[in-house]
């Protein structure tokens, strides 16, 4: 109460790799060994095909915590947010794992380059050129310009996230408050193009799963999606940070609760945009489009879709509605895990019913890849970041963002 | 209010006497109120307020003031809402006025839920607005302390602590003595002139009157437009009165018939229209058509001597004067499904859902309605009919049908004879006439 006016001095809280240790290279024996295991399950069961999926459906998961956090940087310049300042540099980290992201994409590509048509059905030619919903698709859904638009997502998601993390990290040593406003200038330009890549992205690796199928609503869903993760994830790194004694003086609950309410705010999002593609489907009753809902109605996937419905949405709606859940440290990490795993399951059912339509059930190909590539996105964010101060310690609004109170 | 009190001397208020209703510190800056609230809070009062030209973070707690009980009010309200607009739906759509629509069923939670989400919120706004104002004792006309005179400088740089008498801890030299301990800029009595709050009497009469007094123009407006008149009426919207146009079976002076709807002239045909084949356009073979009257092929239509037209006895068309390919058969077969099969079934039979649920709308009160079920279309009679007459029936109806000439073009009314002619010979089929394939299939499933 008595800080009206006055600078809270802010201690330095030293870099990534002072306050993580080994974390990273841990993260990577985990993700060598999921992958590992994952695979000789692949070969020994003959499951190539569950793999690749499997693969892809963690690819996605692990991308969508990154691209929620490009995201919430580049909004929080272009809306000049001060609350949000303690715990942007860790946003900023997250989004390094998109590079190890991009390195374990290029398996999927090499495949796709070479004829296969596990993942994609629309590279199969014989298919292609003969179903009349797919002819004029080829135009669009071919296997080098699906590899051209792959390679631009991912340069602009890196180069965009590079941008921001190292001119924020260059303003950690001249505390220039030029370069603020040179973020917040390219943040309006760059949210344009995080929407359309966002958008071309998720119909390129979820919606031409069933190239029959098309949803003009997925790039949103995705979308939703992906904040969701990314602020269950934030939430989660808070609170670890915080159990190690870091960032204890900077992030107290007026910033828990506003990452709550971002993380309660775009979940009824998601159910919003969810409900919306259902609504529009169910409705006219079009063959070509319900045969996707169908798939996820019968053989078990009701239950999965009843576990999103309730789970995803009515359970955390009523949950994590109330202020003091946000505010306290370890109702919110709850909540923040549980809705991190419906996260999972969400692009679960997006993507393995594609596979296994016939039984909903995951295996231990889903536990290894969800640790390979888990674990790779851990070393790559936490190797990338280690140089790097974990608190942006001379932004501008950091104090602004100190003081921050909620009404 | 005087003229009121004048008129009835029984009624006398009692005459206002001011009494001290608190105490107003004023502060110097932020730190030292909310300083001055923390001590004002711990020394257990309870009706004081801080008065402050802005928000100040903190000042609830130093006030202790608990958190609002607004969020649990927009929430039952919220609730409130869903719970209503699903009864609502449940009342409308599936229980008083049973609709089929889009073939969806009667209480379909998916079709429910746009109307469930937008009471909620609609709800749940105005449980937000009404409960602040409730919690908030508004709206209130004026506040006794805006008698105090520093207390005008709260918009700009003022800041105040208000304890008033209504606090059972209240006491005249002792509360004043506690503010003056704060260490404000000044302490200020707040005088309540206790003047009448009531509603002054005269006012409802003036509202009535002044109601009145308004109404009077429309009134003689209204007057002026429905009363009898020798003189040309005032007329208020010339341009909508007088419009520049001719109604249907209005007269004109501007033709020497004196019609308003002109008769098509003699020859006329729309676009598309024109067919120099009779029997593919009228389904009458040519020569027959030149000598009959066309007033005859019309549903219910009677010879000149009174009996009822045999439409079977004319010279019809007996073969399909288009190309009889698998694609006419498509075609004919899309449209009766568009067409035709709400009445006639998706057979033929008769039971389209519109003729189902005419029939459940008559059962249990006979006479009521006059709806008749549809013939099955391969019943003995219209399997001897020739493709022509079908055809005639499409295009002009029969009995209670309504004729399809407007909607089906010609050569789709030739693809859907096509159809029901496939339709009556699927029918009217015998085991024989199957594959042997489906003979034995058959025979198997009766065995």
């Amino acid at each position: 109460m008595a800080h009206h006016g006055q600078t809270i001095p802010v201690e330095n809280p030293g870099t990534l790799e002072q306050n993580v240790g080994q974390l990273g290279l841990f993260a990577m024996y985990a993700g060598a060994i999921g992958l590992l295991i994952a695979g000789l399950i692949a070969v020994t069961s003959n499951n190539w095909e569950r793999f690749q999926f499997s693969y892809l459906h963690n690819l996605c998961f692990a991308l969508s915590i990154a691209l929620g956090a490009l995201f919430f940087i580049l909004i929080q310049h272009l809306t000049r947010a001060g609350w949000s300042t303690v715990v942007r540099r860790l946003a900023e980290m997250m989004t390094n794992g998109i590079v190890p992201l991009a390195v374990l994409f290029v398996p999927i590509v090499f495949l796709l380059l070479n004829g296969s048509d596990v993942l994609f059905l629309w590279n199969n030619k014989e298919i292609a050129s003969t179903d009349p919903l797919l002819i004029h698709k080829q135009i669009y859904l071919n296997p080098m310009w699906f590899t051209i638009r792959a390679i631009v997502y991912f340069a602009f998601w890196i180069l965009c996230s590079r941008y921001y993390l190292m001119t924020s990290a260059k303003q950690d040593k001249t505390g220039d408050p030029q370069l603020s406003l040179r973020m917040e200038r390219y943040s309006a330009v760059s949210l344009i193009l995080f929407a359309l890549s966002i958008t071309f992205a998720s119909v390129d690796w979820i919606m031409s799963l069933d190239p029959r199928w098309f949803s003009t609503i997925i790039g949103v869903y995705y979308f939703a999606n992906a904040n969701v993760a990314f602020y269950a994830t934030l939430a989660i790194v808070v609170h670890f940070a915080n159990s190690k004694g870091m960032l204890n003086e900077t992030v107290n609950a007026e910033h828990r609760h506003d990452i709550g309410k971002l993380l309660f705010g775009f979940n009824c999002f998601w159910a919003y945009i969810a409900f919306s593609q259902y609504l529009l489907y169910w409705y006219a009753n079009i063959p070509e489009e319900t045969v996707w809902y169908m798939r996820r109605q019968e053989n078990g996937w009701e239950m999965v879709s009843l576990i999103l419905i309730v789970g995803h949405f009515a359970i955390p709606f009523l949950g994590l509605m109330s202020r003091t859940v946000k505010r306290n440290p370890s109702q919110l990490f709850c909540w923040a895990v549980y809705l991190l795993v419906m996260c999972w399951i969400d692009l679960y059912w997006l993507i393995i019913p594609e596979v296994s339509p016939g039984s909903p059930a995951p295996g231990l190909i889903d536990l290894g890849c969800l640790v390979g590539i888990g674990g790779f996105f851990v070393f790559g964010t936490v190797k990338l970041s280690e140089q790097f101060t974990v608190l942006a310690v001379k932004d501008p609004r950091l104090q602004e963002s100190l003081a921050f109170h909620n009404i | 209010m005087t003229t009121a009190v004048e008129e009835h001397p029984k009624v006398v208020a009692p005459a206002p006497e001011p009494s001290l209703a608190g105490y107003v510190a004023q502060f110097a800056d932020v730190p030292s109120l909310l300083n001055a609230a923390e001590k004002t809070r711990d020394a257990g009062f309870k009706s004081f307020d801080c008065y402050v030209p802005f928000p100040v973070h903190g000042i609830d707690e130093a006030m202790g003031i608990k958190p609002s009980r607004l969020p649990f009010i927009v929430l039952g309200c919220a609730f409130a809402g869903a719970t209503t607009a699903m009864a609502l739906q449940y009342l409308t759509n599936a229980f008083d006025y049973q609709y089929i629509i889009s073939g969806k069923p009667m209480f379909s939670i998916p079709a429910d839920m746009p109307v469930t989400f937008e009471l909620s919120v609609l709800f749940s706004a105005f449980g937000a607005l009404l409960g602040m104002l409730a919690l908030n004792n508004l709206p209130k006309f004026y506040n006794r302390i805006f008698f105090v005179d520093p207390f005008q400088k709260v918009t700009t740089d003022g800041f105040f602590l208000g304890i008033e008498c209504e606090d059972p801890k209240f006491h005249k030299e002792d509360t004043a003595q506690f503010l003056k301990a704060l260490n404000p800029v000044r302490v200020d009595e707040c005088i309540d002139p206790n003047a009448s709050t009531a509603f002054p009497k005269f006012l409802a009469p003036l509202a009535i009157f002044l109601l009145i007094v308004g109404l009077i123009p429309l009134v003689l407006l209204a007057r002026i437009r429905a009363m009898p008149k020798d003189v040309p009426r005032v007329e208020i919207l010339t341009d909508m009165d007088f419009q520049p146009k001719l109604k249907s079976q209005r007269t004109s002076n501007m033709f020497a018939d004196g019609r308003g709807m002109r008769p098509i002239i003699a020859g006329t045909l729309a676009r598309g229209d024109f067919y120099e084949d009779i029997p593919l356009s009228e389904g009458l073979e040519a020569d027959a058509s030149a000598e009959i009257d066309h007033s005859l092929l019309l549903p219910n239509a009677k010879n000149p001597d009174g009996t009822t037209v045999k439409l079977g006895d004319f010279a019809w068309v007996t073969e399909i004067p288009l190309d009889v390919n698998e694609e006419l058969m498509a075609r004919g077969e899309a449209r009766y499904n568009i067409y035709c099969s709400v009445c006639h079934g998706k057979t033929g039979k008769g039971d389209g859902l519109v003729s189902q649920r005419a029939m459940a709308l008559q059962k249990g009160t006979p006479g009521i309605g006059t709806w008749i079920k549809p013939i099955t279309l391969y019943d003995q009679p219209i399997r001897d009919q020739a493709v022509g007459q079908i055809f005639n029936t499409i295009t002009h109806g029969v009995r209670k049908m309504p004729g399809y000439a407007s909607q089906i073009p010609v050569e789709d009314r030739w693809a859907i004879v096509l159809y029901v002619r496939a339709l009556q010979k699927a029918g009217s089929a015998t085991l024989d006439q199957l594959p042997e394939e489906e003979q034995k299939r058959l025979q198997a499933d009766v065995q």
